[in-house]
């Protein structure tokens, strides 16, 4: 999801702009009324902890290993409006101070992967936990979290060669449809999403007894 | 003020070279973006010039060549300028960007929220501070096992770190929360 600059059109990314900075001044309103005190130095540790689980290798059976994202850690944790915030946190310092991902993917990155994946593992835990095991409802989060970023992304890409074209048809930005964008994110993040369940799985069997 | 001045160009820019998709509009762009990376007073010039490249190539050129060879293959030679634009204008951004982050202060131009500010500067430190110990956790498994990591071992580990950052997060968020209060930098 290291979409460089370029690619997504100022039609997709202002208004994302707006929706995402929408979205985030509402989350840390309720961060800052749920959290009497210290807010801002609680919610800067979760950033890095999550940037931690983000940067995590997990092997996965066949010799292969993934990076995972953490967002369904964070969420099932912390609850999916705090995640949201502390994985965009996170995003934006990427994108700016660590020069990793363009300027203009991240409200993409921040809503797809942060918003959706957060609210996406929340619900699929709240679901599932009392029909599966809690181990299974777990991985079923963790993964379904990165399905639902990677097909959201998927989306957005794949929607510009039919809305943004020159007078003889050309693309002018991203310029692959949903016949091969989706396809093409979603198989290899299917290996993702393993090793992200996994994560969710160990991290939050860890840590959930000391909240 | 002058960093706030200088984040408004830079939106603006972007804005304007997200726009562009003439060829020779993109190259004169990208030629006076050289120029003031020639000029601009920033040390290591190279450095963030090389740095701007390796951004932004993998993801664009393996998208922008495999469609121009997708093009090519069915007799289309459009793709060319596709390949030219996209390149071009992804270099652009992605220069701009950089030369951007190296001549301003974010924090700075980022101040007119004080709650941001500090948001952004704790967690940058934080993160740094995480990872150089990222890193030595990283080296000791590597040093108490020879070979390959076997996956217990790696599981093992990712329990036992999510436990130790986890336990250094709360601690870290307490620290800084009495370090700032006792400096009246609370308002909360």
């Amino acid at each position: 999801m290291h979409v460089p600059d370029g690619f997504i059109a100022p039609h997709v990314y202002i208004p994302a702009y707006l929706i995402d900075i929408g979205l985030l001044f509402y989350s840390f309103d309720r961060f800052k009324r749920s959290l009497a005190e210290g807010a801002v130095p609680y919610l800067a540790s979760l950033s890095a902890l999550y940037f931690i689980l983000m940067s995590i290798t997990l092997p996965l059976p066949g010799g292969t290993s993934v990076h995972a994202f953490g967002v369904a850690s964070i969420s099932l944790l912390f609850g999916p409006w705090t995640a949201f915030l502390s994985i965009s946190l996170i995003l934006f310092l990427q994108a700016t101070i660590f020069g990793q991902g363009g300027i203009t993917s991240f409200p993409i990155n921040s809503l797809s992967v942060a918003f959706l994946g957060s609210f996406c593992a929340h619900y699929t835990h709240i679901i599932t936990k009392s029909l599966l095991r809690d181990d299974i409802s777990l991985f079923l989060s963790g993964f379904s979290s990165t399905l639902i970023s990677a097909l959201a992304v998927a989306l957005v890409l794949g929607v510009h060669p039919y809305l943004f074209k020159d007078t003889f048809g050309k693309p002018l930005y991203f310029p692959f449809g949903f016949g091969i964008v989706i396809p093409a994110l979603l198989l290899p993040h299917i290996l993702v999403g393993i090793g992200e369940g996994m994560l969710t799985l160990i991290v939050v069997k860890a840590l959930r007894n000391k909240l | 003020m002058r960093d706030k001045l200088l984040l408004l160009v830079y939106i603006l820019s972007l804005i304007y070279l997200s726009y562009l998709s003439n060829i020779s509009v993109l190259l004169i762009s990208s030629f006076f973006l050289l120029l003031f990376l020639f000029f601009a007073p920033i040390k290591n010039k190279l450095g963030l010039l090389k740095h701007s490249l390796f951004s932004f190539f993998l993801f664009s050129f393996v998208i922008s060549f495999s469609y121009l060879l997708l093009e090519l293959s069915s007799g289309n030679r459009e793709g060319i300028e596709y390949f030219l634009m996209i390149n071009l204008r992804s270099f652009g951004m992605t220069l701009l960007t950089f030369l951007f982050l190296r001549i301003t202060n974010l924090y700075k131009a980022l101040d007119f929220s004080r709650t941001l500010t500090f948001l952004l500067i704790i967690a940058t430190s934080n993160i740094l501070t995480y990872k150089r110990l990222l890193k030595d956790f990283r080296d000791a498994l590597e040093s108490r096992n020879m070979g390959k990591t076997t996956r217990q071992t790696s599981f093992t580990f990712i329990k036992r770190l999510s436990l130790f950052f986890f336990d250094k997060s709360v601690y870290t968020s307490r620290e800084v929360y009495q370090t700032m209060k006792s400096r009246g930098f609370c308002d909360d």
